[in-house]
């Protein structure tokens, strides 16, 4: 009975978080759906496994590692992720100098437009960006949901946001064309 | 080599710039940015630049999971579950308070705060435990206090009889006879 009311809990709460991720990872949202069902039936089946209070990080951990085997199983992980090195940081720099920040101002970027620029990040960017701005989660849970170090996560963070910044100039140079 | 380590500095400059623009730099930096950005206007038109997609990211709306989909789940896992009397919406409101750490935690804190400050003071509380020597010296002094009492009342009674009925009562009874003697005897 207790696992009832759990289990009813944690759907209210997680529920949203389950799904916008997907739908990042997935890029669309049929496979999103699929994700969430099948995220919410494990949690159901190892509802009295898990810490109640640590269900939010098993949860996102289930949800990122079902996304990951989603993209390999159908082929769509795109490991030709972008080179970080010397030379990435230094495009991202001077693009950010040559482009009129004014004239971007004045662009109002729009819901659909930062999505798909965030889609478009590679996924090692694109999840903890994701975890951290928009579900909120801390560099730390992030650390222990997608198992990798803090400053990794840090690292990457801050890859993702000169990467989107990037992706958005490139937005307004196009409109501006 | 000397591009190489300015073009470094210029680098942990932007990064600083980014942290300080999604709001996540400690305030040193944060004054720091701020500052520089008073005083270059690179700087500052990239500080910009970065708020605006920071803004744009921040107030993106979390989508709904579709209602149907939870459902759907629910009816999958229907067969197992029981919804007794704590699987109702009593049971919602429970897990909605309790189903935070923070809140389960100031709660059990409370509780056992209260449960050890009533055991404390009910051991510490009053205790009458009196010698043996005490108590007869109380008795004693009780003794002698209704010795004093009964002696007072002895006084009182004896000058009530003393000087109240002989003096004051008895005397006017006894002239008051010897005049009615008189009368009746004609005297």
């Amino acid at each position: 009975m207790m696992s009832s009311a759990k289990f009813d809990y944690l759907i209210k709460q997680h529920k949203n978080k389950i799904f916008n991720y997907a739908i990042y990872m997935m890029k669309n949202q049929m496979d999103a759906e699929d994700i969430t069902q099948e995220v919410l039936i494990r949690t159901w089946e190892n509802i009295n496994k898990f810490n109640f209070y640590a269900a939010k990080g098993w949860i996102m951990r289930t949800t990122h590692n079902l996304c990951v085997d989603y993209l390999r199983r159908n082929k769509r992980m795109n490991y030709k992720e972008v080179q970080i090195d010397e030379e990435y940081h230094e495009e991202i720099t001077d693009l950010g100098l040559e482009c009129n920040p004014e004239k971007l101002a004045d662009k109002i970027i729009t819901d659909t437009e930062i999505k798909e620029a965030i889609e478009r990040l590679p996924e090692r960017f694109k999840s903890p960006f994701v975890l951290y701005e928009l579900q909120e989660f801390k560099y730390k849970e992030i650390s222990r949901i997608l198992d990798v170090p803090l400053n990794t996560v840090k690292v990457n963070i801050l890859r993702a946001r000169k990467q989107l910044q990037k992706e958005l100039k490139q937005y307004a140079k196009e409109r501006v064309k | 080599m000397q591009k190489k380590e300015s073009n470094k500095l210029y680098q942990k400059l932007i990064d600083k710039v980014i942290k300080v623009a999604y709001g996540d730099a400690k305030i040193v930096e944060r004054l720091y940015i701020y500052f520089k950005a008073l005083t270059n206007k690179e700087v500052n038109k990239i500080l910009e630049e970065f708020k605006h997609t920071s803004n744009a990211v921040h107030n993106i709306k979390q989508e709904e999971a579709p209602e149907q989909l939870i459902n759907a789940v629910k009816i999958n896992t229907s067969g197992k579950r029981q919804n007794g009397f704590f699987g109702s919406s009593l049971s919602s409101a429970f897990f909605m308070f309790f189903g935070k750490r923070a809140i389960t935690a100031t709660v059990v804190g409370i509780a056992l705060v209260l449960i050890v400050s009533f055991l404390v003071f009910r051991t510490l509380g009053p205790t009458h435990k009196y010698s043996q020597a005490q108590i007869e010296l109380a008795e004693k002094q009780f003794r002698q206090s209704m010795a004093i009492v009964g002696e007072a009342f002895q006084n009182a009674e004896k000058s009530f009889s003393d000087e109240v009925m002989n003096k004051q009562v008895n005397k006017n009874l006894n002239r008051g006879y010897y005049l009615v003697n008189n009368i009746l005897t004609g005297g």
